[in-house]
């Protein structure tokens, strides 16, 4: 059943006259003006997000809180499936019927191409009048295209990389987490694993079957390889217009790739971990049978609340974070800005979609949404801290160690995900699997960046 | 009605009755039976010409121009000639590709063909709870490729899973994983699709294997003939176009397999289950090179429908035995 | 000695195959009661904890979503009119293609196998952009002409081969009681070929129950949303919850499992009909 929140009126002709009328005007500028466009005859909204992710919980909160305040609108929810969102939603989002305000996640070609075919509402007034740029702080510079546009707002913080720790078993295969969550270097998280399987417990728990664990850790421990300048060209030099300085065949790049090659041969991973899913390596974790898994901050609202209210998690993960490439360095947890909402052109209400959205992220209500229904971190650094003190405990302690500890970019959140992701994962699935070397890895990867430079993404 | 054709079944062998047959044909030549059922057939043939034309062939079609154009999901075709198809045969992808489809593809209709003849065979020599297996035997057909895929590739997990749990009371131990590696993850999934398909097989050449008359089922064993050679000499030939029909269809569905292969493994780990059809669906979907994805759904067209051909004439060669 | 062997193992195999085919529904029923740690860690356990909120969750769905109670009347629509698209437009076509010149036959089969060859994803495009602009996205009406369509060429082949070796002595036979040729068809072929547009009617039906790549692509909104497509929404990238998608799999797959043990007989007795397809 589709939710409704909010007073329905059936004054049909009076709404379409009015979106037709709305429309006509703003198809004709790049930038809105908000206020002057609003009106009060009543106006539906369809917000689309992903099904079974926090969105499902977040923008219900949210929509009433919002109809409280606008009671001549109304919010109806469309989904789309994991499968669909970062590819065959395309076609729904540039057709007319499309949602007010639709799902583009940030690493997908989905949200690439829309940009680059203008099919998104531009939000600068979200992030300049409205400031969202400042309160995020730095990663809001990702948000800015190379038109000076902004055209998607992101939904909480979700940091990956994150090593949930199961103490218990630790304790009981006498090792030791460092008390700073900070893996000395490989060998010493190799060490850990090694006295966890001794002990009966698979070690570090993951999907590698998905389409993007394995590259997270890349994420976590190139910056601890290469130089900032090495890095931040990374991030840039799949675009023709930026001087290609850092190959990815030079020793940073290739160290990083033999860093993850080493580990999977030390057997860190539970057994069988390319052919398992997330959920499946989480199920493990829960159930006590692993002394790590890799996952995120979002965890906490989800598989982790399900699988203690169900019973079959009985203890609070500790957490820590990965050894950095050479001995002595450390990684950062890695944050990831990706699910994010704009506002298609073919929006019948684009006004009213973009103050809705404005809404959203704003500090109130990022409080609503966010941290009090998704129990995830906010996008914005203003937030109270009494507001802040209603996170989860446990992603409360995350937020403190970011806090100490700022986090790095990772390369597959920065690169579109058609140049990075896509290409290298399935590359290390087959590092991992022994049929590559690091060096060969590197190299295709090279090859991809010189393509996309050559004809464009 | 139901007196002319058991009679007709239990009296006249295949070699009379293929005389028979001749014979009517020209009977129906003389009475008219051929020429007004002609016309009628075009009645029924021009609808369906129709659906399919605009139903598969302007797609088909489409998806030509789509081929030589480069279209990342939105805006103009840019047409590019060549290049797609250049790029697709370059990036050293394609050779993989059309190994795994082909691999997957000959295994399934292959043990599905040799599965459903046995079954079959078995069940009409009167093997004991035939009639509660026939039932069964087509539940794994019913259930939807998404769920089969999702109940198999959770068994199929090493500890944890159904599969392991019963090795491992059987004493062979509970680290099987085939799914996480490369040079075995194809083996359960085509294992998987057989266990999906080889219901239906197996119902179509019940239905071949029952229609051999009765009276030349007997007639064998009167001869002495054993159940092998019974198998091979006798149902086996009489089976052949039907068995044909079936393998071919097998193989031309399971080239156009998706759901099964990507709810279990998304084409890896790697590249290593990686089907033409995922190998097109990511080209679309991930990438948004729509006109890679044509270029290599346009191949694939082209093979089946070569194949497809190939396959008529060989079981039309098959009808004349 | 040959012989024995052969029979052992084709017992054998009967019965191992009985089982292999059995079993996996009997424990998708029993991962419907479980919650999802229990399914990923404890699968073969009989003693757990049930979890029948799985079925509650799994008929409702979650927010925005329909659940259940949707999925199965749009599943329903789909196949019926897929059915009636399929059936009324191959078979007659098929019968009556069997009095053109076998080289015709021949020909208009090739045209038709072509017909099985084009790859869903490359239609999948199309059919949305068509779709969208006469406004039909979201009907599973008008998506089940789809798979009707898309059904023809199987259920023409399979009815047309049928057809081909069907005793024309039958048909001879109506003839001479001054029946017209599709009198004939209606009145003498139809009734004795209903068990195999039965068989090939379970094709059309199951194909259409799971069909998900198109129907992810013409049914993407909730209250439109087949089970195929509705159970996916039950995975995320983070989270799964098998346990809903279980019991909704549990609800899936029972409705065609009992229409089809229902109709068996009938199947069975067409085919039982000896003669006929040779």
């Amino acid at each position: 059943m589709q939710k409704i929140f909010g007073i329905t009126r059936k004054k049909v002709a009076g709404i379409s006259a009015l979106s037709l009328a709305a429309g006509v005007f703003i198809a004709g500028s790049s930038q809105t003006n908000a206020n002057a466009a609003l009106s009060s005859s009543p106006v539906k909204l369809v917000v689309q997000f992903e099904t079974g992710s926090s969105g499902q919980v977040i923008w219900p909160a949210v929509a009433s809180a919002f109809t409280k305040k606008h009671p001549n609108v109304t919010i109806e929810f469309a989904t789309v499936t994991n499968a669909a969102k970062g590819g065959s939603n395309l076609q729904v989002l540039i057709a007319d019927g499309a949602p007010d305000i639709g799902l583009v996640p940030l690493n997908s070609s989905v949200y690439t191409n829309m940009v680059a075919g203008k099919q998104l509402v531009d939000l600068s007034t979200i992030f300049e009048t409205a400031k969202l740029s400042s309160r995020m702080g730095p990663p809001a510079v990702a948000f800015k295209q190379a038109d000076g546009n902004y055209y998607a707002v992101p939904q909480a913080v979700q940091y990956y990389n994150v090593l949930w720790t199961n103490p218990g078993a630790i304790r009981a295969s006498k090792a030791v987490v460092p008390s700073t969550k900070k893996f000395a270097s490989i060998e010493s998280l190799i060490a850990l694993t090694n006295k966890c399987k001794k002990a009966g417990y698979e070690g570090l728990a993951i999907g590698g079957n998905s389409t993007f664990q394995v590259s997270w850790m890349l994420d976590a421990m190139l910056p601890t390889a290469v130089s900032a300048s090495e890095l931040d060209n990374m991030f840039k030099n799949f675009r023709a217009t930026t001087p290609l300085t850092a190959n990815y065949t030079d020793s940073g790049f290739v160290k990083t790739l033999t860093a993850l090659q080493t580990l999977g041969k030390a057997d860190i991973y539970q057994k069988g971990f390319l052919g398992q899913t997330p959920a499946q390596a989480q199920a493990l974790f829960a159930a006590g049978k692993s002394c790590m898994y890799l996952g995120i901050s979002g965890d906490v609202g989800t598989f982790i609340k399900a699988a203690t209210a169900a019973g079959t998690m009985n203890f609070t993960p500790g957490f820590a974070t990965l050894p950095g490439v050479v001995a002595g360095t450390s990684s950062t947890l890695t944050p990831f800005y990706g699910t994010a909402y704009g506002v298609p052109q073919k929006s019948k209400n684009q006004d009213w979609a973009i103050e809705l959205l404005k809404y959203f992220s704003s500090d109130e209500g990022q409080t609503v949404g966010t941290i009090k229904a998704g129990g995830a971190v906010p996008i914005s650094t203003t937030i109270k801290k009494a507001n802040l003190d209603l996170l989860p405990p446990l992603v409360k302690s995350i937020l403190d160690y970011v806090k100490r500890n700022p986090v790095k970019s990772g390369w597959t959140s920065e690169v579109p995900g058609s140049v990075s992701q896509a290409v290298i994962n399935p590359l290390i699935q087959q590092m991992l699997g022994g049929s590559l070397t690091p060096a060969e890895v590197a190299q295709k990867q090279q090859d991809r960046i010189l393509e996309v430079r050559k004809n464009g993404l | 009605m139901n007196s002319v054709f058991t009679k007709h079944a239990d009296v006249n062998p295949p070699s009379s009755r293929r005389i028979f047959l001749k014979g009517n044909v020209k009977k129906g030549k003389k009475i008219g039976l051929n020429r007004t059922n002609a016309r009628t057939a075009w009645v029924f043939l021009t609808p369906v010409f129709l659906l399919l034309f605009t139903f598969l062939t302007l797609p088909a079609i489409n998806s030509f121009r789509l081929s030589v154009s480069q279209w990342p999901g939105l805006g103009p075709l840019k047409y590019v000639g060549a290049d797609n198809f250049r790029k697709v045969f370059s990036e050293g992808k394609l050779s993989h590709s059309v190994f795994v489809t082909f691999f997957y593809s000959f295994s399934v209709s292959l043990l599905v063909v040799a599965m459903a003849a046995i079954m079959a065979s078995a069940v009409s020599s009167g093997i004991r709870g035939g009639k509660f297996m026939k039932v069964v035997w087509f539940f794994p057909g019913i259930a939807p490729p998404t769920a089969v895929a999702i109940f198999w590739s959770t068994s199929l997990q090493p500890y944890t899973g159904i599969v392991n749990a019963i090795l491992n009371t059987i004493g062979l131990g509970d680290e099987f994983a085939p799914l996480a590696s490369e040079e075995t993850a194809i083996y359960p999934i085509i294992l998987v699709s057989v266990w999906a398909s080889v219901g239906f097989a197996f119902l179509v050449l019940l239905g071949a294997t029952e229609s051999i008359p009765v009276s030349l089922r007997e007639a064998a064993f009167i001869d002495g003939a054993n159940v092998w050679q019974h198998f091979t000499k006798i149902t086996l030939p009489l089976i052949k176009p039907v068995l044909l029909t079936i393998f071919t269809l097998e193989f031309i569905w399971h080239v156009n397999g998706f759901t099964m292969i990507w709810a279990m493994t998304q084409g890896g780990p790697g590249f290593a289950t990686e089907i033409l059809p995922i190998y097109a669906y990511k080209e679309a979907f991930v990438f948004a090179r729509f006109g890679t994805a044509a270029a290599i759904s346009v191949l694939v067209g082209i093979f089946l429908v070569i194949l497809g051909a190939l396959s008529t004439r060989l079981s039309r060669s098959g009808q004349l035995e | 000695m040959k012989s024995q062997v052969f029979r052992v193992f084709a017992n054998l195999t009967a019965w191992i195959w009985t089982i292999l085919a059995f079993i996996p529904f009997v424990f998708i029923l029993l991962f419907g009661v479980k919650n999802t740690t229990d399914i990923m860690i404890k699968p073969l356990a009989i003693v757990f904890k049930p979890a029948l909120d799985n079925f509650s969750r799994a008929w409702s769905g979650g927010v925005g979503s329909g659940g259940f109670s949707a999925w199965f009347a749009n599943s329903l629509i789909l196949v019926i009119v897929a059915l009636a698209v399929s059936i009324c437009a191959a078979v007659p076509a098929a019968y009556f293609t069997i009095f053109l010149p076998k080289k015709i036959n021949e020909i208009v089969r090739i045209i038709i196998i072509t017909g099985t060859t084009v790859p869903s994803i490359l239609l999948v495009i199309p059919y949305f952009k068509t779709f969208n602009s006469l406004g039909l996205l979201n009907k599973p009406i008008a998506t089940g002409i789809v798979y009707g369509v898309l059904a023809i060429p199987t259920t023409f082949l399979l009815m047309n081969r049928f057809f081909i070796d069907f005793p024309r002595e039958v048909l001879e036979a109506g003839l001479v009681d001054g029946l017209s040729n599709v009198r004939i068809f209606s009145k003498l072929v139809l009734p004795l070929s209903v068990g195999q547009i039965i068989s090939v009617g379970f094709m059309t039906l199951i194909w259409a129950w799971g069909e998900t790549q198109i129907a992810i692509v013409l049914l993407n909104k909730a209250s439109a949303q087949p089970i195929a497509v509705g159970v996916l929404s039950f995975v995320g990238d983070f989270s799964v919850d098998y346990g809903a998608i279980f019991a909704g799999l549990s609800l899936a797959a029972f409705p065609p499992l009992i229409a089809y043990i229902a109709l068996s007989k009938y199947v069975t007795k067409g085919i039982a009909l000896g003669g006929i397809t040779k």
